[in-house]
């Protein structure tokens, strides 16, 4: 399980992680990149089917536990998003 | 462990097998032929206080656990020879009832839950688009928010109860560019302005179930109809699938039971080669396999039931048994006709109308591939 202060700047080091996880769903969809700002949702690299897969990664590489509740367009929307709620469930 | 029903609902089980046979049995070879809807044997079950059991009391339920509602489901099954009826009422119960009862407003409960509890409405729960199916939420029905209502523009397609429902469990997007996200949760009555219902679709099996397509024409909706948040939808979807793919077979299981009887009774009696035909291994074991496939999916619906009522049901639960269930009544259905021979095949034996029942097990909520990418996903593949 990968920590958000195992190394350097927690911020950045989740950002890095985000980014990687947000790439490997693109890339099975056939999204070749992805930017911080670009929608995930409306892009559709987070649909109803990643969506399970994404908290399923996000719960084994971060200390957290997503809730129904999380699984909002403001947490999703974006890597910077995803990141910030990240960052908030870590504390 | 103890798998042991309580007293309480043998005695419920014993109670509704005698109602299904008095009360629900009537005319079914000659409704199913002409594809008709028993208004009368739905309110019979209401009156009965099926249409109720989980719900709160306050709303007309009986606030049964999801156990003593599976033991209930499976009795109609075994007794009631209108699977269609049945699958109509379980389909109001656990995709429209259900979501209203965890997401609706007091006023909604009001206006909505009691009058579906009591059978005096009847509920449908639109989803499906023609360009939508198992990718459900690419949705091209649209609500568009006017001050205090939406304006609803698309079409649903398969909606059960359709021809005959008052209210609509509505998905529309509000939000393109959330995606998924972006889809909220709509009750519409049949008397709004813009919306129309389709002529009823002819399909091979529940035949007395009715189902159509559904138009929204700048279907003029109140903000208050709104079931949840904007953006609830998939979660609001999301509860219904939870309680419909683990429990809306236990009517099938109820068919399975009945049709190991008929067979073990049928392979008993008929005499071939100076000898009754269950003496045959190749027909006992295909009775053995039967039963079986009841057990295992016995098994599994119970476990998703309890593990329900416990709060710890998660999708591996509910596809495996969704996937289990619908598979075992499929090949049990045909399995019996083959035993039964060529009177099997007949119309008069009934056995072929549950076949043809049993059929869109594999596709209603969720189709069999839906239930193995479910569980591949909890596999981590």
């Amino acid at each position: 399980m990968m920590r958000a202060d195992s190394q350097g700047d927690p911020i950045v080091t989740v950002a890095s992680e985000i980014t990687q996880i947000i790439q490997q769903l693109a890339r099975a969809r056939s999204i070749a990149e992805v930017r911080p700002r670009d929608n995930l949702l409306a892009q559709g690299v987070v649909d109803s089917l990643a969506i399970v897969r994404l908290t399923h990664i996000l719960e084994e590489r971060f200390p957290i536990r997503v809730v129904d509740e999380d699984i909002v367009p403001e947490n999703f929307r974006d890597i910077e998003s995803l990141s910030r709620f990240v960052q908030s469930k870590l504390g | 462990m103890d798998f042991a029903l309580t007293d309480d609902q043998l005695a419920m089980r014993s109670e509704v097998i005698r109602f299904a046979r008095k009360e629900l049995n009537d005319d079914v070879i000659a409704r199913d032929a002409d594809g008709e809807f028993s208004r009368e044997g739905w309110r019979r079950c209401a009156r009965m206080g099926i249409q109720g059991l989980p719900f709160p009391k306050e709303y007309g339920g009986s606030a049964a656990d999801p156990v003593t509602m599976t033991v209930v489901m499976q009795a109609l099954g075994y007794a009631c020879a209108d699977h269609g009826l049945l699958f109509a009422i379980a389909a109001q119960m656990l995709s429209v009832q259900v979501p209203l009862a965890h997401f609706g407003t007091e006023e909604q409960k009001t206006r909505y839950l009691q009058p579906l509890c009591a059978g005096e409405m009847i509920g449908a729960h639109g989803m499906s688009e023609p360009g939508s199916g198992s990718d459900a939420f690419s949705l091209s029905t649209s609500a568009r928010r006017d001050g205090e209502r939406y304006l609803l523009n698309g079409s649903k397609t398969f909606v059960t109860n359709a021809p005959v429902a008052d209210v609509f469990l509505v998905f529309a997007t509000t939000d393109k560019s959330a995606g998924f996200m972006g889809v909220s949760a709509f009750l519409v009555e049949k008397g709004f302005p813009g919306l129309t219902v389709g002529k009823p679709i002819g399909k091979l099996g529940l035949r007395t179930s009715p189902m159509s397509e559904v138009f929204f024409d700048d279907c003029v909706v109140p903000a208050r109809n709104r079931l949840g948040k904007e953006g609830m939808g998939p979660r609001i979807f999301g509860e219904g699938m939870r309680w419909e793919r683990s429990l809306i077979l236990a009517f099938e299981l109820g068919a399975m039971e009945r049709q190991i009887e008929a067979c073990v009774a049928y392979a008993g009696e008929r005499q071939q080669f100076r000898q009754p035909i269950g003496g045959f291994q190749s027909v006992a074991n295909r009775i053995v396999d039967m039963k079986l496939r009841y057990e295992t999916s016995r098994l599994l619906l119970y476990q998703a039931a309890w593990l329900l009522q416990q709060g710890r049901l998660g999708e591996l639960e509910t596809a495996m048994t969704k996937l289990h269930v619908s598979e075992s009544c499929v090949q049990s259905s045909l399995d019996a006709i083959q035993v039964h021979g060529g009177y099997g095949y007949t119309t008069e034996c009934q056995l072929e109308r549950a076949l043809r029942d049993a059929v869109g097990a594999r596709l209603y909520s969720g189709t069999s591939e839906i239930q193995r990418n479910a569980i591949a996903r909890s596999l981590g593949l």
